[in-house]
C-alpha cells in the first residue's frame, strides 16, 4: 500500500472514527496523519472537529471525556485548516468555527472567573505589515521605484514648466513611497523567516521572563490563542500576544505551518 | 562458564620465562539476544615488552558501548635472574543489535612495533528475550587463567597465583584475583571514587537505561566512613530503583585500577526512563569520605551523555503516545455482565510486562458508557535488570441506556525497543447486558444540554481529503535582483546625470581657459598694434614679443616665458609647428631683444615689419590650429 493510499485510508478511519461519536480515535488518526507529515487542509479541518467534540464530551470521564488543552488543539486545526486551503469553503468554515471554539473558551474562562480576553490588538508594526502580502508590498515598491526614476528623469530631462513640476510631485510622492515599500517589504520577508505563528494549546499559557519565572504581574495567554513566536530557547519560547513580549513554556504552544 | 575461549600461545615457551606474549581472548556468552550487553575481554602478558593499543577489530552485528583496559607490570627475580613481565587486559562491552551469527575480530594489540593478532571468535545472536540466561565468568576466572594443567592451587585461591604473568614463577607473588570487568585505566581518587556506567547510550524516549554507579575503596584504605551521598541529579528522566535497598553498599569483586587493587561496591542501581528526546545528561552522584584523620573529601562520578531519540515515524500506530516503550500486554475481567439500568459495573484492567507502563491506558469510546476515573494499583519492581511488572486499574462504568452493549476493544500501542518495532496490546471487553428499570432517572439533562452547545453548531466534517495545498511560489524579496532592482533605475540614472554635469563643467572650464588666452592674446595684438603706430621703437618691439608670446601660448599650447630665445624654434617644432614658422618667429623674437637692448634703437619702420612678418607667422599658427580636430 503507498503512503498516499495509507494516508486516504487512516483519514477514512479517522472521518468514521468522528461520525461515530468517538472523537479520541479520530484524533489519533488525525494526529497519525499528521505525524506523518502529512499536511491537508481538510485533515487539519477534521480534527478540529474531532478535537471540539472531544471537548464536549463530559469532564471526568477517565480517558473518554475532554482533556486541558482539546479546545485549544481545535482552534490549532482550524486555524491550520485556513493557512493550508489558500482560500475557499474551507478557509470560510475554518474562519466561522474559530469564533465559536474561542468563545466557547471565554464562556468557560468566565465560568471559572479567569479573564476572557482572548483576542488582543497587535503591534503597529506588525499590524502595517500585515495589510497586505509580502508580494504586494515588493510590486508596490518597485512601482514606486519607477515613479522615481521616471520622475527624476523628467524633472532633470523635461522640457516646460507644466513638466518639471509634474516631475518635482513625482519626486516628492515616490521618494518616501519607495523607502515605506521597501522597509514594509524587508518587514513583511523578516516576519515570514523568523517569526512563526502558534496556537496556545494548553489552559493558558503563563506569562515568564527569560529565565522562566513568572512575571511579578502575572499573567496568561489563554487556550486557543494565536501567538506570534520570536524565537524559542531550551523549553521557553519568546512570544509576542497583542504587541507585547514575553516568555512561555514552549510546550503550551503548537505551531502552525509557515 | 566462558563459553567463547581462545587462547594462543605465540611460539614455544623457554623453560622459566617466555619469550613471546601469552594471548587469552573470550566472550563471556556466545548466544545473547538482541540489546544484550557481552564482554569481549582481552588478557596478554609478555616479557618483550608492554602490550599496549588494544582493537577489538571487526565487530559484525554488534556496537561497542564501552571499554576499559588495564596494564600491570610484576617483576620477579629468581636465581639472582630478574625478569620483568608486562600485562595488559582489556575489556570491551559489545550491544548485539542484529539477529545471526557474527563473526567477531579479529582482536590485534602491540608489543614495540610489531602487531599481533588473535584468532576470531563468533557470537549468535538471537531475538531479544530468547538468549539463554547468562552465566558470567567468575571474577577473574576463565580460560585464560587456567592454562596450566599441573596447577595444584587453583581451586584452594579461585585461580593461577603462580601463573600470574605466565612465567610459571613458583615464587612469584600471589596474585589477587580481580574481575578484569571492573577494572579501569586509573584512579579517579586517592583511597576512594564513584564510577558511574550506563548500559546504553542511545536510546528511544521511554526505553530503559541502566544506571549502575560503583564505589571503589582501594583495599589498602583503613577507616573511611562514606556519608552525604547526594543523588545524581536527573531532571529529564523518571527514576526506578533496581537495587532493593540503596542503603546497602553491596561488594561485588576486587578489580585492578592501574597498579593498585580496589575493592568494588555497588551502591546504586537505577532503571532511568528519558522523558524528552535529545542529548540529555546523566548528572554526577557525589559522596562524602571522611578518613582517619578526620579530613572531608568530596567524590563525584562522572556526568554520562545519553543521546535520546524518538521512536521512529514509520509504522508508527495511531494513539502511540511517545514514551510507551516496553512489551506490554493487556487483561480485563468485567463485573457483573447483566445488571440493570441506573447501575454500574466494575471493569478490571491489568497491564502488565517490562519498560515504562503508562499510568493512563486509551479506553474505548461511545455514547453508551460513561467511564469514570479509575482506581490504579501498582505492583512494580525489577526483575534482573528489567524494570517491570503489573498496573492494574479499576474503572466504574456507568451505562447510559439498556440492552446489550459492547464495551468495545482497549489497545495500547508501545513500541518494543528491544524488536525495534511498535506492536500493541488489546482486549476484547465483551458485552453487557442492561435490563430496563423504570426506577433510574431519564438521562434528558444531557440532550437540553446539547441543544445550547454552541460547539454544536460547528460546520460538518469534510468527507475526503483536501489535496496537496498549491506550492507557495518563490517571493519577490527572495529574488536577488529584487532589492537592486528598487534602486538601480534611480542610481543608474544618477550617476548618469551626474557624469555628465562633470563631462559639462570640465568643458565650460576648458572653454574659460580658451576665452581668457584668446582675450589676452588679442589684448596684447591690439597693444602691439597701437605701439607699432607711435614712435617709441623699443616699447614697439617688447609689445610685438609679448603678442608673439600670448599668441603663441594660445594657439600652441606653449609658454615661451622663461625659454631661451635659441631654444623657442627646437619648442614650437616639438608641439607640431612647421620648420619655417619656427625659425622665422624665433628669428623675429631674437631681433626684437637685440634691438631693445641695444645702446642704439631702432627706428619704426622696421618693428613694423617685424610685427608684419610675426602678423604672417601668427596666421599660420592660427591657421594650423583651427584645421586641427578639437
Amino acid at each position: 500500500m503507498s503512503e498516499a493510499e495509507g494516508n486516504e485510508a487512516l483519514f477514512a478511519r479517522g472521518l468514521s472514527a468522528l461520525e461515530g461519536g468517538r472523537p479520541g480515535e479520530a484524533i489519533a488518526a488525525f494526529e497519525a496523519l499528521a505525524d506523518r507529515g502529512t499536511m491537508d487542509a481538510a485533515a487539519s479541518f477534521d480534527r478540529g472537529l474531532a478535537y471540539a467534540a472531544r471537548a464536549r464530551l463530559v469532564s471526568g470521564a477517565a480517558g473518554t471525556g475532554a482533556r486541558p488543552g482539546d479546545l485549544g488543539q481545535a482552534a490549532h486545526a482550524f486555524e491550520e485548516a485556513r493557512e493550508l486551503s489558500g482560500g475557499g469553503p474551507l478557509a470560510v468554515d475554518a474562519g466561522r468555527a474559530l469564533p465559536i471554539l474561542r468563545g466557547e473558551v471565554a464562556r468557560r474562562r468566565a465560568r471559572s472567573g479567569e479573564p476572557v480576553e482572548l483576542e488582543r490588538g497587535e503591534g503597529l508594526g506588525h499590524s502595517l505589515v500585515a495589510i497586505a502580502s509580502e508580494d504586494t508590498w515588493a510590486v508596490l515598491a518597485l512601482v514606486a521605484s519607477v515613479l522615481f526614476t521616471v520622475a527624476l528623469v523628467l524633472r532633470t530631462r523635461g522640457v516646460g514648466r507644466r513638466v518639471r513640476v509634474g516631475a518635482a510631485l513625482g519626486l516628492a510622492f515616490a521618494g518616501p513611497a519607495l523607502v515605506l515599500f521597501a522597509v514594509l517589504t524587508f518587514g513583511a520577508r523578516h516576519e515570514r523567516l523568523h517569526v512563526r505563528d502558534a496556537v496556545v494549546v494548553a489552559p493558558s499559557a503563563r506569562l515568564l521572563d527569560e529565565r522562566g519565572i513568572v512575571l511579578p504581574q502575572g499573567g496568561a495567554v489563554p487556550e486557543g490563542a494565536r501567538v506570534r513566536v520570536m524565537e524559542s530557547a531550551a523549553a521557553l519560547a519568546r512570544i509576542e500576544w497583542g504587541g507585547s513580549g514575553a516568555w512561555v513554556q514552549l510546550g503550551t504552544l503548537r505551531f502552525l505551518p509557515r | 562458564m566462558i563459553l567463547s575461549v581462545v587462547v594462543i600461545l605465540f611460539g614455544p615457551r623457554t623453560a622459566w620465562g617466555q619469550d613471546v606474549p601469552r594471548v587469552s581472548v573470550h566472550l563471556d556468552a556466545d548466544t545473547v539476544g538482541v540489546g544484550d550487553v557481552v564482554h569481549l575481554s582481552l588478557d596478554v602478558q609478555s616479557t618483550q615488552g608492554p602490550p599496549r593499543d588494544p582493537d577489538p577489530g571487526k565487530l559484525g552485528g554488534v556496537v561497542l558501548v564501552d571499554r576499559s583496559m588495564s596494564p600491570s607490570t610484576s617483576i620477579s627475580v629468581f636465581n639472582g635472574s630478574r625478569s620483568v613481565t608486562s600485562g595488559l587486559s582489556a575489556i570491551w562491552a559489545l550491544e548485539a543489535r542484529r539477529e545471526g551469527v557474527h563473526t567477531l575480530g579479529p582482536v590485534t594489540f602491540l608489543i614495540g612495533s610489531r602487531r599481533f593478532s588473535t584468532e576470531t571468535l563468533r557470537l549468535r545472536v538471537v531475538a531479544a528475550g530468547h538468549a539463554p540466561p547468562p552465566s558470567r565468568a567468575p571474577p577473574g576466572g576463565g580460560p585464560g587463567n587456567m592454562a596450566s594443567p599441573f596447577d595444584l592451587w587453583k581451586n584452594l585461591f579461585g585461580n593461577d597465583p603462580f601463573d600470574r604473568g605466565g612465567g610459571g614463577d613458583p615464587f612469584a607473588e600471589p596474585a589477587i584475583p580481580t574481575d578484569p570487568r571492573l577494572a579501569l585505566e586509573a584512579s579517579r581518587g586517592e583511597w576512594a571514587f564513584l564510577h558511574a556506567t550506563v548500559d546504553k547510550g542511545r536510546v528511544v524516549v521511554g526505553e530503559q537505561v541502566t544506571l549502575s554507579v560503583f564505589l571503589y575503596v582501594d583495599v589498602e584504605a583503613r577507616s573511611l566512613e562514606f556519608r552525604d551521598a547526594h543523588e545524581a541529579p536527573l531532571g529529564d528522566f523518571v527514576k526506578r530503583p533496581i537495587l532493593e535497598d540503596d542503603a546497602k553498599q553491596k561488594s561485588i569483586g576486587l578489580a585492578q585500577v592501574g597498579n593498585r587493587i580496589f575493592d568494588v561496591r555497588l551502591v546504586r542501581k537505577s532503571a532511568l526512563f528519558p522523558l524528552k528526546s535529545g542529548a540529555l545528561e546523566i548528572g554526577a552522584m557525589t559522596l562524602t569520605m571522611t578518613g582517619r584523620g578526620g579530613g572531608l573529601m568530596n567524590r563525584e562520578s562522572e556526568r554520562l551523555p545519553v543521546r535520546v531519540d524518538e521512536p521512529p515515524m514509520a509504522g508508527r500506530p495511531p494513539g502511540y503516545t511517545v514514551g510507551d516503550v516496553g512489551r506490554f500486554a493487556l487483561s480485563a475481567t468485567v463485573s457483573p455482565r447483566d445488571l440493570e439500568a441506573g447501575g454500574a459495573l466494575a471493569v478490571t484492567v491489568e497491564l502488565s510486562g517490562t519498560g515504562n507502563l503508562p499510568s493512563v491506558l486509551p479506553l474505548p469510546e461511545g455514547r453508551d458508557f460513561e467511564w469514570l476515573d479509575p482506581d490504579v494499583r501498582d505492583d512494580l519492581k525489577a526483575s534482573g535488570d528489567r524494570w517491570g511488572g503489573k498496573r492494574t486499574f479499576t474503572y466504574v462504568v456507568r451505562p447510559r441506556r439498556a440492552g446489550a452493549l459492547s464495551l468495545g476493544q482497549l489497545r495500547l500501542p508501545f513500541y518494543d525497543a528491544d524488536a525495534r518495532a511498535y506492536s500493541e496490546a488489546k482486549v476484547d471487553l465483551g458485552t453487557v447486558t442492561v435490563k430496563e428499570n423504570p426506577a433510574a432517572p431519564a438521562a434528558s439533562a444531557s440532550a437540553s444540554a446539547e441543544t445550547a452547545d454552541p460547539l454544536s453548531t460547528l460546520p460538518a466534517p469534510r468527507p475526503a481529503l483536501h489535496g496537496a495545498s498549491p506550492p507557495r511560489g518563490r517571493h519577490l524579496a527572495d529574488t536577488p535582483p529584487f532589492w537592486g532592482g528598487l534602486v538601480a533605475p534611480s542610481a543608474l540614472y544618477g550617476l548618469l546625470l551626474a557624469a555628465s554635469v562633470a563631462v559639462r563643467r570640465v568643458r565650460q572650464v576648458a572653454a574659460r581657459r580658451d576665452r581668457s588666452e584668446a582675450a589676452e592674446a588679442k589684448a596684447r595684438t591690439l597693444a602691439a598694434e597701437a605701439a607699432c603706430r607711435g614712435e617709441d621703437p623699443r616699447a614697439a618691439d617688447g609689445a610685438v614679443a609679448r603678442a608673439i608670446e600670448g599668441a603663441v601660448k594660445l594657439h600652441v599650447g606653449a609658454n615661451l616665458r622663461g625659454i631661451p630665445v635659441d631654444e623657442v624654434a627646437r619648442t614650437l617644432e616639438s608641439e607640431g609647428v612647421d620648420g619655417a614658422t619656427a625659425r622665422g618667429l624665433q628669428g623675429i623674437l631674437e631681433a626684437c631683444g637685440n634691438a631693445r637692448f641695444s645702446p642704439d634703437a631702432d627706428d619704426m619702420v622696421a618693428v613694423r615689419q617685424r610685427w608684419q612678418s610675426a602678423k604672417e607667422h601668427l596666421q599660420a599658427l592660427e591657421t594650423r590650429r583651427r584645421g586641427r580636430p578639437s
